[in-house]
């Protein structure tokens, strides 16, 4: 018979019913009630009575000896005729974890663990008194009737689970992922639709101005009638046309609706298969804690909240070291030994706080201690003695600027200031595992007072929301948590210092990095080519970086496939996205593009030069409900040599704005959905356009509405009762001019 | 199945291909699919010989030139290039070549070692020589050649 599933089940089994030992043995450590202390105690008898059968049933014999001994000392202690004293729970602990060392890799168990079997043995044997038990019992009734180890799964047998391979899981959010993509091609046939509906639209109206066109004419009544005739038919098949046209689209919509909402259930479920709690690595930290701080002479006590948030199980793989590295950096180096804590007015025993929380589309998970704190002035002081950081300008970073070099590679090798050598053991390899998570990591500390570490993590892989960008000839994705917003660049804004090219952005200092040149494109920067290039500012808050793009093309959620392991030297491509049309684009992780190559500058090559090449025609955004008015405007512009695109209102015209560089706006105020007024306020705040010019066109003439315009940041304010092209065309040709 | 005479009799299926103008050909075990050409999505910084990534049916392959990881000259594709998108391993990928002939049963017995003349990378991933119809047809090794690739980037 084949073994196999049965060992891979017991290896499994076994590791959990471990975990309720040792909880069960900490718990009743710290716990004075006698109830729970009692039900704390069978939980832990249960388990080693569990492990102990199936070790017998399958032959692994050293683990039953084990499992038998501490069942013994465990139902001595029921019985009350022994005391559990921290000696005897650390014994206990060490049997569990010869357990789960013969059992990690069962049938074959490793031999320097065979070899402590007798000792353990032996050491649990004679801590018990001299009375030899009979077999104890497990606790419950039904336990004592039936096998162990149903006894142990009856409570979970009212649901029935099944267990899945975990590439089926993956396979399954692939095609669901699959699915999504697809969806959004559907909705840009969507969007084609309402262009032929316009398209129809402005037919209509052709043919009605030709009707009045014709009207006008004299004809015979012979040619009248024959071409009433026509003109009948043709609005006909207009009318036809249009309402196909409408009831198509309108079709289309719904069912997309429909089908949105169904997608997006499939993904969440699919994706809840994959949710594990984060109690399935919490749970070791109690016996963490404990062990450091005997290690280290220390008294800690550890409160954990929120084990039941789930989170994908890739992702718990992912930050499971980086959590025990961070635990073990607050008992180690954050909390002070007992004296110097009574000294410093606190309680003894040093507190660690675990939490996971569900912030939206993220978990936070806090690892807070109360311990002395991180000095900030240190932190500046070590940086600058290894090399890091120019002195003065360490001085130039705020708290949570100099906090965050302890993130930097190399900082833990600081060896003399201990409580920050410390917290430097593996933080840059915390980070980098939580940037390839597409999470970030952030560290606030009170000195005296302690220091919490925040992780916020994305709930699930399964889509990751992206932002399209052109750089170069390349469409590339980029990580959309990895971007903490959008500025948009001038050449004349742009300063050398030192021969990077930087901008000063909210007074401070922005290093200006072209995306193309660091992947290794051979292109000029975006700057060479354009008057104005939009540039990405990065999550990094060791450096202010921003990255120049030619443009930006679209913000989605997009299914993330890897590259596989051809590509694995290169950690910046993280993988690659699906395009609407099929076609790929790169994912590039920006955060490991900046820390694997070398600090190269975005060069902004003969830009005086470049400067005066032929000028680009200006692109404007005219921005009007009514029809006539947005055709008026944009036959105007156009005729004085501006390249125009027409948006309906304020909500298609952030839309555009989204995803295309405009040079100015000219925008109506009274519209539907979004309005002018709020148009322009968005622009500033959300689009964080501030140097956008945006022109008001109104009929609304009163000073009120003046003020509210301007006050909003709009550059001018064209009452439509004073509307003249000249005025118009002057107005926008300052502001152009001003910006060029 | 086991129950096969002592003497077995291994035959397995090649696939036969062209690279410029000479003859190579690989197992068909680790052939998922043959394609045509298509053009890639080039990656920033990879080396020539991996002149991008393609998506096929949701899985991501990444272009391998055997032109170029064979020391021939480039070429541009024509009508008869072909991809052979292979599976070894972890690795997925799709093998550039100038065209697909034939899928031939080739008898282990009548596998010649590779010529001591070889050099360079040919010396590395051609692990055994076969006549076909009197041509020479060289045997590739996957596992070599991915193992090249991956020395590449």
């Amino acid at each position: 018979m084949d073994l196999t599933s049965f060992y891979t089940q017991f290896r499994d089994e076994t590791a959990d019913n471990l975990r309720v030992l040792n909880d069960a043995l900490l718990a009743i450590e710290g716990q004075a009630g006698e109830t729970l202390r009692r039900s704390e105690l069978d939980r832990a008898f249960r388990a080693v009575h569990t492990i102990k059968g199936s070790a017998r049933m399958l032959g692994f014999d050293p683990i039953a000896q084990v499992a038998h001994a501490l069942e013994h000392v465990l139902g001595e202690i029921r019985q009350e005729r022994r005391a559990l004293d921290r000696p005897l729970v650390d014994l206990l602990l060490r049997g569990g974890d010869l357990i789960g060392q013969l059992a990690a890799e069962a049938p074959q168990m490793p031999a320097p663990a065979l070899a402590a079997v007798p000792e353990i043995v032996q050491a649990l044997g004679a801590a018990s008194p001299a009375k030899p038990a009979a077999e104890p019992q497990p606790p419950s009734a039904v336990a004592s009737q039936s096998p162990p180890a149903l006894a142990e799964t009856a409570p979970r047998a009212t649901r029935q689970t099944v267990r899945v391979r975990v590439d089926r899981l993956d396979r399954l959010f692939n095609l669901a992922g699959e699915l999504a993509v697809n969806q959004q091609w559907l909705g840009e046939v969507g969007q084609e639709l309402y262009r032929l509906q316009e398209a129809v639209e402005r037919q209509q109206r052709a043919v009605q101005a030709l009707e009045r066109e014709l009207a006008r004419l004299r004809f015979s009544p012979t040619q009248r009638q024959a071409l009433d005739a026509r003109l009948a038919t043709l609005r006909d098949a207009q009318a036809a046309l249009a309402d196909l046209a409408q009831r198509q689209s309108d079709r289309l919509d719904r069912h997309l609706a429909r089908q949105q909402m169904l997608v997006k259930d499939l993904e969440q479920e699919v994706m809840a298969v994959r949710l594990l709690p984060i109690a399935t690595i919490f749970n070791s930290l109690p016996r963490l804690v404990r062990d450091l701080a005997a290690a280290t002479n220390k008294q800690a006590t550890i409160e954990i909240r929120g084990e039941t948030t789930e989170l994908d199980r890739k992702v718990l793989e992912l930050i499971s070291d980086p959590l025990v590295h961070l635990v073990r950096n607050a008992v180690d180096h954050g909390l002070e030994a007992p004296d110097e804590r009574v000294a410093a007015g606190k309680p003894p025993a040093g507190l660690i706080q675990i939490s996971a929380e569900p912030a939206g589309n993220e978990v936070r998970i806090q690892i807070r201690d109360d311990g002395r704190g991180i000095d900030p002035e240190r932190v500046r002081r070590r940086a600058v003695e290894l090399g890091m950081l120019a002195a003065e300008r360490a001085h130039q970073l705020d708290t949570q600027e100099a906090l965050d070099l302890i993130f930097q590679p190399g900082f833990s090798t600081a060896r003399t200031v201990t409580e920050i050598s410390g917290r430097g053991v593996g933080m840059d390899i915390v980070r980098a595992n939580l940037i390839e998570l597409g999470g970030q990591v952030r560290v606030d500390s009170t000195v005296g007072q302690g220091t919490t570490v925040t992780l916020t993590i994305p709930l699930t892989l399964i889509t990751s929301r992206v932002l399209l960008v052109q750089a170069g000839r390349q469409i590339l994705a980029l990580p959309a948590a990895t971007i903490r917003g959008i500025l948009w660049v001038r050449r004349d804004q742009v300063q050398l210092i030192d021969g990077q090219p930087t901008i000063a952005y909210q007074q401070r200092t922005v290093a200006l990095l072209s995306l193309a040149e660091l992947l290794g494109m051979n292109v000029d920067s975006p700057l060479a080519r354009h008057p104005r290039a939009p540039a990405l500012l990065l999550n990094a808050r060791q450096r202010r970086i921003a990255l120049l793009v030619d443009d930006l093309l679209d913000e989605r959620e997009a299914v993330v496939k890897p590259l596989g392991p051809l590509f694995a030297r290169r950690p910046a491509l993280s993988g690659a996205v699906q395009l609407g049309d099929g076609g790929l684009a790169l994912l590039i992780n920006p955060l490991q593009l900046i820390e694997g190559g070398a600090r190269r500058t975005a060069a902004l090559p003969v830009l005086s030069q470049s400067l005066r090449d032929e000028p680009r025609r200006a692109r404007l955004l005219v921005v009007d409900d009514s029809f006539t008015t947005r055709e008026l405007l944009r036959s105007i512009l156009q005729s004085a040599g501006y390249d125009v695109t027409a948006a309906i209102d304020g909500a298609d015209a952030l839309d555009r704005l989204r995803s295309t560089a405009y040079d100015l706006v000219v925008s109506d105020i009274e519209m539907p959905r979004v309005d002018g007024f709020t148009l322009t306020t968005r622009i500033r705040r959300e689009l964080a356009l501030s140097e956008l010019p945006v022109v008001l066109i109104t009929s609304l003439a009163s000073e009120e509405h003046r003020r509210r315009g301007l006050e909003a940041g709009a550059q001018a304010y064209i009452v439509k009762s004073q509307f003249n092209q000249d005025s118009l065309l002057n107005v926008i040709q300052q502001l152009l001019g001003h910006e060029e | 199945m086991q129950s096969s005479p002592a003497q077995p009799v291994s035959t397995a299926e090649y696939l036969l291909f062209r690279v410029a103008t000479e003859h190579y050909a690989l197992a068909s075990a680790p052939v998922r699919e043959i394609m045509r050409w298509r053009a890639p999505t080039p990656v920033p910084g990879a080396p020539p010989l991996l002149p991008g990534v393609i998506n096929q049916r949701g899985q991501i392959l990444a272009i391998i030139d055997l032109r170029l990881l064979l020391g021939l000259a480039a070429a541009a594709p024509d009508r008869a290039t072909r991809l052979i998108w292979v599976h070894h391993g972890d690795i997925d990928a799709a093998l550039l070549v100038d065209a697909v002939d034939d899928l031939i049963p080739v008898d282990a017995a009548q596998l010649e070692p590779p010529p001591a003349n070889l050099t360079g990378p040919a010396q590395r991933v051609i692990h055994a020589l076969y006549r076909h119809h009197d041509q020479p047809v060289a045997i590739l090794d996957l596992a070599a050649l991915f193992a090249l690739v991956q020395e590449a980037t």
